[in-house]
Order: C-alpha cells, then sequence, then structure tokens
C-alpha cells in the first residue's frame, strides 16, 4: 500500500508572551512561556484513506495540520507526504495538496466567486477544459453555479465557505487538508461534503479532516485520530471501534425456564435495565453470541433485537471511555 | 524546466491579478472617476507651492520651474507604482502576525507574488496619468528641451526605485517573524516617501548620500528629473541603482527564507 503521509515523532512548540496580573507596571513585563503544542506524535496515512482528527480546543489538531502541510517546521521528528518534506520542499509539494481552513477564505471579495476561480485556474496551471470540467464536477457536490457571477460579499456564510472549498479542490489534489470545513455549512451541505470526501476515497485519494463534528467524520472518515494535550491517543478504525463498543440487547420474554441460569447471565452483564417481562442488556460484542445462546435456554423468548449503536454514538462513547482513561 | 514554469506561473498570476483589478475598477467606475479630480486637485497645490518658491524666495540650485515640474512629475510617477503594485509590502507584517500568511504559504506560487497580484491597483497609475503628461509636456516647454534617453531611464529608475522600496519595507515586514507586530515599518516608509516630495539636491551631502547609495528615494524622483533635463550620462545612476536593487534582494530573500523557520501562524 503507498503511503501518502508519514510522521514520525513530531513535536512543536509555541513561544508565547503572557501578561502578568497584579498591577499596571507588573503588567508592563508579560512573561514568556513555552507551550508544547504537539508531543512526539507519529502517524502513518495510506493512498485512498480519508481520517478523522478529533480533540478538544487546544489539543494541537491545526498545528498538526499546518506541519502536514509545511506552513510550520517541527521542532523535532520528520514529515515526509507524498514523498516530499512538506517545509522544506513546500513550493513543489503544495501542487499536490488542497487545504481548506474553514475560518481563513482567500477569495477576492468585491468580485465574483468565478473571478476567484480564474486566479486559482491559473495558480494551479489549469487549462480551460480542466478547469470546466472539474468545476462541473465540484458542482454536483457544492451547488456553486447558481451564485458562481455573485460577488463574495453578498454571499452567504455558507455560500462563501462552499465556494472557499471549491477553490481548495479546483486542482483535484491527491492529498486534501480540511481544517474545519463544515463551519457555517447546512446540514445538506455537510452531507454533500461528507458524499465528495467518499467520492475521493473511491479515486484512491486521501483525505484529512479536523473537525469537532463527529457526523461528518462518521459519514465520511475510516479512521479517527484522537488528540488530546498534544499527544496521540487513539489511532483506529472505526470499524474496529465499533467491533469494541458494547451491543444492547432487548428481550421481551413470557417466563423464565432456568431461573437461577438466567439471574447469573444478568450479572455477567455490562449493565441491565429490567422492567417485568422486559430487559435491556449491554454486553460485549465478544459475548454477544454466548449470551444470545444463554438467553434462550433460559427463558421464553417472545422477542429478542440486537441494537447496534450509532457510528456517531460509537465515537462519542470511545472518546468519553479514553480520556476517561 | 522547473524554474521556468515557476516564472511563467508567477507572470501568469501577475497577469490574471491585473485583469482582475481592471474587472474591479469597472465596478467602482465613479470612485475610479473622483480619483482623476483628486489627483489633478494634489498635483495643482504642488504646482502652485513650487510657482510661489520660485516667485518669492528665489531660485532653487540646480533646478529651474520647467525642471521642477518634471521631478513633481516623476514623484507622482514613483508613488502611483508604488501604490499600484506593491501596496501591501507595507502592510506585510500583518499577514505574518494575524496567521493569514497561511492561505498564501499553501498555493504553489511565490506566496509574496500572490499577495502581490490580489492587491493590484492600477486605478493609481491610471489616475495619475493626465497629470504625469501635463506635468512632463509643461516642463518640456518650460525647459526647451528634453533628453529622451534620459526620460525612458528616468521612468525605468522610477519604477525600480519603487520596487527597492518595496524590498526595504518586505525586509522590515519580515522581521515581524522574530519580533512580532512590525507597524513602524509603516512609519519608516511613510517618512521616505514623504522624502520623494523634495530633491534630494537641497539635502546635505550625507543625506544625499544616504538617499542615494542606501535607500531608493533619490531615484523616485530626483536622479530620473536630473537625467531627463540634462546630458547627464546615464551609467552611474543604473549603476548604483543596481548594486541597490541586488543588495535589497539579497537581504529580503535571506531575512524571508530565515524567518519563515521562525514562522509560528496563529492558534486554531
Amino acid at each position: 500500500m503507498v503511503i501518502d503521509i508519514r510522521a514520525c515523532n513530531i513535536s512543536r512548540t509555541y513561544k508565547i508572551k503572557e501578561q502578568r496580573s497584579g498591577g499596571f507596571f507588573r503588567g508592563l513585563r508579560p512573561r514568556s512561556k513555552t507551550i508544547q503544542a504537539l508531543k512526539n506524535v507519529s502517524m502513518t496515512v495510506y493512498r485512498g484513506e480519508a481520517v478523522g482528527i478529533v480533540g478538544l480546543n487546544g489539543s494541537g489538531k491545526s498545528t498538526l495540520v499546518k506541519l502536514l502541510t509545511g506552513i510550520i517546521k517541527p521542532d523535532q521528528g520528520t514529515i515526509n507526504c507524498l514523498g516530499y518534506d512538506p517545509f522544506r520542499q513546500r513550493s513543489r509539494y503544495v501542487t499536490n495538496i488542497g487545504v481548506s481552513f474553514g475560518q481563513k477564505t482567500l477569495l477576492y471579495s468585491d468580485l465574483p466567486l468565478r473571478w476567484s476561480l480564474e486566479l486559482y485556474r491559473v495558480v494551479y496551471g489549469l487549462n480551460r477544459d480542466q478547469f470546466e470540467a472539474n468545476l462541473d464536477l465540484l458542482d454536483v457536490f457544492f451547488e456553486v453555479r447558481p451564485f458562481l457571477m455573485q460577488p463574495v460579499r453578498k454571499l452567504s456564510f455558507g455560500q462563501r465557505v462552499r465556494g472557499d472549498l471549491v477553490a481548495s479542490l479546483l486542482h483535484s489534489p491527491q492529498l486534501l487538508f480540511l481544517d474545519e470545513p463544515n463551519i457555517g455549512l447546512d446540514i445538506l451541505s455537510s452531507e454533500s461534503l461528507a458524499k465528495y470526501v467518499r467520492y475521493r476515497r473511491s479515486q484512491g485519494k486521501t483525505t484529512l479532516i479536523v473537525t469537532h463534528d463527529i457526523e461528518l467524520i462518521a459519514q465520511s472518515c475510516d479512521r479517527l485520530i484522537l488528540l488530546d494535550d498534544g499527544k496521540k491517543l487513539i489511532d483506529q478504525s472505526l470499524s474496529a471501534m465499533k467491533l469494541e463498543v458494547p451491543r444492547v440487547i432487548e428481550l421481551i420474554y413470557s417466563q423464565v425456564r432456568a431461573p437461577s441460569k438466567f439471574e447469573a447471565i444478568l450479572a455477567n452483564a455490562l449493565s441491565v435495565e429490567r422492567e417485568d417481562h422486559h430487559i435491556k442488556l449491554l454486553v460485549a460484542q465478544n459475548d454477544l453470541d454466548k449470551v444470545i445462546q444463554a438467553l434462550t435456554s433460559a427463558c421464553q423468548v417472545l422477542r429478542l433485537e440486537i441494537k447496534s449503536p450509532s457510528i456517531k454514538n460509537v465515537i462519542h462513547d470511545f472518546i468519553t471511555q479514553t480520556r476517561l482513561g | 524546466m522547473r524554474i521556468f514554469l515557476y516564472i511563467w506561473r508567477t507572470i501568469s498570476v501577475f497577469w490574471v491579478g491585473i485583469r482582475l483589478n481592471v474587472a474591479r475598477m469597472a465596478l467602482f467606475q465613479t470612485s475610479t472617476l473622483l480619483g482623476f479630480i483628486s489627483n489633478a486637485v494634489h498635483v495643482g497645490f504642488f504646482v502652485l507651492f513650487w510657482d510661489i518658491i520660485f516667485n518669492n524666495i528665489g531660485t532653487v540650485p540646480g533646478w529651474s520651474f520647467g525642471g521642477i515640474l518634471i521631478y513633481l512629475g516623476f514623484s507622482e510617477l514613483f508613488f502611483a507604482i508604488t501604490s499600484a503594485f506593491f501596496g501591501a509590502a507595507t502592510r506585510f507584517h500583518a499577514l505574518i502576525t494575524n496567521g493569514r500568511l497561511d492561505v498564501y504559504l499553501i498555493r504553489p506560487v511565490d506566496p509574496r507574488a500572490l499577495v502581490f497580484a490580489m492587491t493590484f491597483r492600477i486605478e493609481y497609475i491610471i489616475r495619475v496619468l493626465p497629470s504625469v503628461l501635463f506635468l512632463f509636456a509643461y516642463g518640456w516647454a518650460l525647459n526647451q528641451g528634453l533628453n529622451f534617453i534620459g526620460l525612458i531611464t528616468g521612468i525605468i529608475l522610477a519604477s525600480l526605485a519603487a520596487l527597492v522600496l518595496a524590498l526595504l519595507q518586505l525586509t522590515g515586514s519580515y522581521l515581524g517573524f522574530w519580533i512580532g507586530s512590525m507597524k513602524a515599518v509603516e512609519e519608516f516608509t511613510q517618512a521616505l516617501i514623504v522624502l520623494t516630495q523634495y530633491p534630494t539636491t537641497i539635502m546635505g551631502p550625507w543625506l544625499r548620500a544616504i538617499l542615494t547609495f542606501v535607500f531608493p528615494i533619490g531615484y523616485a524622483a530626483t536622479e530620473p528629473a536630473l537625467l531627463t533635463v540634462s546630458n547627464n550620462s546615464i551609467f552611474p545612476s543604473v549603476l548604483a541603482m543596481s548594486g541597490m536593487l541586488v543588495g535589497w534582494l539579497a537581504l529580503s530573500e535571506l531575512t524571508w527564507r530565515k524567518g519563515l523557520g521562525q514562522y509560528e501562524s496563529y492558534g486554531g
């Protein structure tokens, strides 16, 4: 398998000046403080993967993206993306990547969106046929044609974000970084973005998404990386994550044939909700078959249902459990 | 091969920048029209100022009134070129401190070229052209003769002076990579630009030397005007300007490369 991103033990610190409290004169002498934004983070992303990066505010997500896009250089560790050192070989590397910062635009505010896209057509060296073909494809997902000739400053925030996304994707980059891409996007546009990322996966193109929106990750990614306080806590595929999350068995029964065995099953469950002849059991994925077999032999089953938690809930529970240790 | 492609792409980006700037001007026609009028008034006041000097104080050593008009033409041209093509240079430090440089660094052209292309304001050139042509024509009529080679060389020197001033502003802005806000660059270069409104020949020898060999102010208007109204050789000026251009280019590039290694963007 081709590796598109390989980062080994990367660390990055920032120096900040902190104002001192306690009087006017103390405030005039700010204190210098070093913050370690990333601590020995390693990761590998294979070609065609879509990886979601999540974490609380200040966990190092955006710093990671800036390092991987060559905007800043690591204090320590090595990065190789598409065969390039992003910082040292930035001018060659960035031809092959697309980056969208949800909160930073680079569109002409006075001019229609189309004219900003025209600038990027030239920046990425696309001929007119390639430009129109790519724009047609992106329009299927982001529907920008209806407002293509409107001045950017007259667009709604969501339209502007879609315009920004199109400007970043115009050259069909092999590697795409989306930093908070769906800020300001409505539900339909967010779903379209997820569809586009899935489309990229089908084309063997790699995408890295930094977001707080777990739904977007659930809809579009096959792997999740959780950062916390600059460290990588989780790096796991969503399917593996789903296997590790317990399942809910909902059971309605008429009579118990083997009371002691029945009570033993309930006692071994992770949690039990019981009301008359209606029981909800939380059992580990590995124990699922064994528990179902035991239940059907211990009682007269009227209805048995196994509920899989939604991927969104799986991610949420997984992150919560991991952070709690 | 790659370097040619890079240069070609940069030139193409400049060309699109100019086209988009013209499109923008079409959207703001009234503003462009008002620009002509305000520039004519501005130039009128300067002509009046020098007229008062010549009529009430006496002569300015080395200058006739016609020569001064040509000097004013170059001064206007220099200011227009600076504002039209390099307006972003003085505020470049803000991109570094507020982290907006990020969005330029992720594109496959030189970030500085993209910043300039996106901030071209050709209207500054267009709005001064009538005034500059009037000043040159009037100065020519009063001066009874112009050195054409000197005029063309003067225009090139004034354009290069604008480029060198931009390099100076950029070099100062890049210090923002280390020390944060560099608003001082704006104030310093503003002070230098004020000096282009007076011929450097009226200044002391040390100041004149500094403004001719270190800072490009002497080449904004004084040297170009002197070349146009006299038969002086163009080579000393071309040589000095070339040296200054290479020096500032090297210093600017060095500071940029070193500074990028210090870039911290901003959180989030």
